[in-house]
């Protein structure tokens, strides 16, 4: 167990943890480390390549590169590990791996191939068409029209939120509400949308 | 950066927009790796920001047949917009509708009325801008149906009121009838002496109940949708 800093946040507390295990030779540390930064590797990789399958290669590699280091104890600053595990996701992207040299996508972690995607939260299984109808939804009870105009600013035409507030004279806080409140109200129609369409399959 | 300053400060949104710093970016992808409720609100964030280009862009695909029959739908529904047709044998169905659902606030015996006034108010179905504008009854024994899309969630019973709203936008009840059930097209119908609606701003709110749910439960919010009433001719 690694000497706790008071510095340190429990994040990284718990990464420095699980970076002194993994050095340590702990198969169960490096199938920690997969599952505990599995999921948000793959939305990020997703989110910067928006493309699935290099985004599942660059996964791959991002750990066996992130395993290696903490297995020669090479990493500078353990407590840091997602940033440092951030680091390396972005230097393969740049780096375009898919034309260089390849790894073998046998794993030579078992952890890292059978840490599946649950891909678990809401909007799994509702359609994009869907999506926009509970949106219509959304939109038609707000009861006034400038917090429509909000969203409308905000998500469609991407303006910044200090010209809305300027632009709309509203408040930094009452802006803060209704995109607070919007966002509750889609995920409670989308969780809705969700249950329904499991029961549609499941009959 | 903590939960409650990405919260407040719409990080993931902007995020997605590019509106952060490298050291906002950096910030957050290092949280994302590891905090669920951001990987969580990232996909709603997504999900939200499609949903509203996909929305504002209006355009939901319709089937073959459904295309083809468009022309024919479109002048039925202008035949409903038509004051000049509301008295139309096409619309007794609604006119019963509203006559056997008359709220009983009203003293005025139905069968009493000598004209009909339709207001149809379209929701998910309709354009989200337009605001509807209706004329004001000129009396008592005019009979005005106001009719509203139900939904695309299935409910077992539904609540209309009808809110006049002041300058300063403070509610007042005008109409409101529970127990009400779509028909075969989910519209619901309301109806009440033409002379209720002075001219003015209104709001309608929807909301459904369901029968399997505990009796202190209250109706789910649906929709609300403003209206307009302006002075006859």
């Amino acid at each position: 167990m690694v000497e706790q800093d008071p510095s340190l946040d429990s994040e990284q507390l718990l990464a420095a943890d699980l970076a002194a295990r993994i050095a340590q030779g702990d198969a169960t540390a490096e199938h920690e480390l997969v599952v505990r930064y599995g999921r948000g590797l793959r939305s990020l990789l997703w989110q910067i390549t928006k493309n699935v399958e290099l985004a599942a290669d660059l996964y791959q590699e991002t750990f066996l590169l992130v395993l290696e280091k903490l297995r020669a104890s090479k990493i500078e600053e353990p407590a840091r590990l997602a940033g440092y595990v951030r680091g390396i996701a972005k230097r393969l992207v740049i780096g375009d791996t898919r034309k260089k040299v390849r790894r073998a996508t046998n794993p030579d972690s078992e952890h890292i191939a059978t840490v599946a995607d649950d891909g678990a939260g809401p909007c799994t299984q509702v359609s994009n068409a869907q999506i926009a109808r509970i949106v219509r939804r959304l939109l038609d009870g707000l009861p006034m029209e400038r917090d429509r105009q909000v969203l409308k600013m905000f998500y469609l035409e991407e303006i910044e939120k200090t010209e809305i507030c300027k632009v709309l004279e509203i408040t930094s806080r009452h802006f803060n509400r209704v995109i607070f409140r919007a966002k509750r109200r889609f995920k409670e129609l989308l969780e809705k949308a969700e249950l329904n369409k499991k029961l549609d399959i499941v009959r | 950066m903590d939960s409650k300053h990405i919260e407040r400060n719409q990080v993931v949104d902007r995020y997605l927009m590019g509106q952060l710093t490298s050291e906002g970016v950096a910030a957050f992808e290092e949280r994302l790796l590891w905090d669920s409720e951001v990987q969580e609100e990232l996909v709603l964030c997504q999900k939200l920001r499609q949903g509203v280009k996909d929305a504002g862009t209006a355009t939901v695909p319709k089937a073959d047949a459904a295309r083809e029959l468009e022309p024919l739908v479109t002048w039925i529904l202008e035949i409903f917009r038509s004051p000049a047709y509301a008295v139309a044998a096409s619309v007794l169905v609604l006119v019963l509708a509203g006559l056997l659902l008359f709220p009983r606030q009203f003293a005025i015996p139905p069968s009493s009325f000598s004209s009909t006034q339709l207001i149809t108010l379209l929701s998910t179905r309709g354009a989200l801008d337009v605001l509807v504008e209706a004329v004001t009854g000129e009396s008592a024994h005019e009979l005005t149906l106001l009719t509203v899309d139900a939904g695309p969630e299935p409910y077992d019973y539904y609540r209309l009121t009808v809110y006049r709203e002041a300058d300063d936008g403070r509610l007042t009840e005008v109409v409101r009838q529970d127990g009400l059930r779509p028909d075969y097209a989910g519209i619901l119908v309301i109806g009440f002496p033409g002379n209720q609606l002075t001219p003015g701003k209104y709001l309608t709110r929807t909301e459904g109940w369901k029968n399997e749910w505990p009796a202190d439960r209250d109706y789910d919010f649906l929709t609300e949708i403003p209206f307009r009433v302006i002075a006859g001719p």
